[in-house]
């Protein structure tokens, strides 16, 4: 199946966006209240802080043939439980540098901070990155075969 | 190494861990002993009648702090341990990560010229040691010979690292499948490695599944990838891994390439301070965020 979706020309990216509750969600949430038009290229994922998510998470994402990976949170200082986004800027940090060493475009793991107030934001943050995504294109890193 | 300068350091190892167990301050000693071939192997000492088997010379490889790994059950046990720098640096770790308790572990540090393979060439690890002294000890086995500089962070040598950090993208993934293919998925590297405690580890989970534990080149590759990652701010670059993988995957330019980040990111170098929290456990607000948008 996915074979024929990279065929085809309409070809659309897609990418998992790990959101913080307090924050990203709510501002996504904020953006679809107020009718601002997105690439629905994101399944959202809602996590109760960006330091709950697993490095594990975003690599077997990329695993089983997601093309990117949004992590969004708190900015820096406001995250609900003090310190969370600053310890998971350290992780994606080391990671993001660890995935390209070994293969895999960096530009496809993504991280942004979008507070609950910034609907303008989040959009502006999912057109960047699907269109950055779009010009990687497909996430090939195992081919059919490599199970 | 010359003959006498090993018959003086075994003599002086034998000493120490003869009076640690006359004395009952250590329940037993982990050190290594002369194999039938000229190789040496590690090697446990629990009664003071048998410390004539305690040797050292230019041949101990090991990494004993991996038996360490056994004390973080029982806490009662209290080990003497026969150490080299880079073996310090691993015993720092653990305790940086409150996995042992300083009190139940005695140090023999010992200096260490460097250790040899059985060709006689010097190992890579050697090459690139710079603590040639154990940065912590209870007792010292104190060569004169070796050389005991200062460390000096920015002399490190990574080049092999920056040679395929030098390859595109699609070269590296390339490379990095090809070596993944190899793997039997054996677990030496997991089993050999001091820091490697964890009750269950992340590829043996099975709700989530993050990374098929069969040998698949998918798995492996995973496998290759988050294993340094749950290593990175952690490994102390011993190269054990290295040396224990059946199929020589080149495992010491991943773990050196996370040490190359964590040294340039945040300047940190892991075994150096045992009062320093563990990297990935503590934050600073001025961390890089140049990819964060």
């Amino acid at each position: 199946m996915r074979k024929k979706e990279f065929d085809s020309i309409d070809w659309e990216p897609k990418i998992i966006g790990f959101l913080c509750k307090w924050c990203s969600y709510a501002g996504a949430d904020l953006a679809g209240s107020s009718r601002l038009i997105y690439p629905p290229s994101i399944n959202i994922i809602r996590v109760p802080c960006t330091s709950r998510i697993k490095p594990h998470f975003v690599v077997k994402a990329f695993a089983t043939g997601i093309d990117g990976v949004l992590i969004s949170g708190c900015h820096p200082g406001s995250c609900h439980y003090v310190n969370g986004n600053y310890k998971a800027r350290r992780r994606f940090s080391v990671l993001r540098r660890l995935i390209e060493f070994m293969g895999i475009d960096p530009r496809r793991l993504q991280m942004s901070w979008v507070s609950a107030s910034e609907g303008f934001k989040w959009a502006d943050v999912v057109r960047k990155a699907t269109e950055e995504i779009r010009q990687l294109g497909p996430n090939r890193l195992f081919i059919e075969g490599e199970t | 190494m010359r003959a006498s300068e090993t018959n003086d350091m075994t003599g002086k190892i034998r000493q120490i861990s003869r009076s640690l167990l006359e004395a009952k301050e250590a329940d037993y000693v982990i050190g290594y002993e002369l194999e039938t071939d000229g190789s040496v192997c590690p090697v446990f000492i629990d009664c003071p009648e048998e410390v004539e088997k305690l040797v050292w010379n230019d041949r101990c490889i090991h990494n004993l702090a991996s038996f360490l790994k056994k004390t973080i059950d029982d806490g009662e046990s209290r080990v003497a341990i026969v150490s080299k720098g880079c073996d310090v640096k691993s015993i720092v770790a653990l305790l940086q990560e409150g996995q042992i308790v300083r009190d139940k572990i005695k140090v023999l540090g010992v200096d260490c010229s460097g250790q040899r393979d059985e060709k006689g060439n010097l190992l890579l690890k050697c090459k690139l040691c710079r603590d040639h002294r154990p940065l912590l000890y209870d007792s010292l086995i104190a060569n004169e010979r070796v050389d005991v500089r200062e460390f000096d962070v920015d002399s490190v040598d990574y080049s092999e690292v920056e040679d395929v950090e030098k390859m595109s993208v699609e070269e590296r993934l390339r490379f990095w499948k090809e070596e993944a293919e190899k793997c039997i998925r054996c677990y030496a590297c997991r089993e050999v490695c001091p820091l490697c405690y964890c009750v269950e580890c992340f590829t043996d989970q099975n709700l989530p599944k993050y990374v098929p534990s069969t040998p698949s080149i998918k798995g492996n590759f995973l496998w290759l990838l988050m294993r340094t990652f749950d290593l990175a701010g952690r490994c102390t670059g011993c190269m054990e891994c290295d040396r224990v993988c059946p199929v020589d995957i080149p495992l010491h330019l991943l773990n050196r390439k996370a040490i190359k980040d964590v040294a340039t990111l945040f300047g940190y170098e892991a075994g150096r301070n045992p009062s320093e929290k563990p990297l990935l456990a503590v934050f600073s607000e001025e961390d890089p965020d140049e990819f964060i948008k």
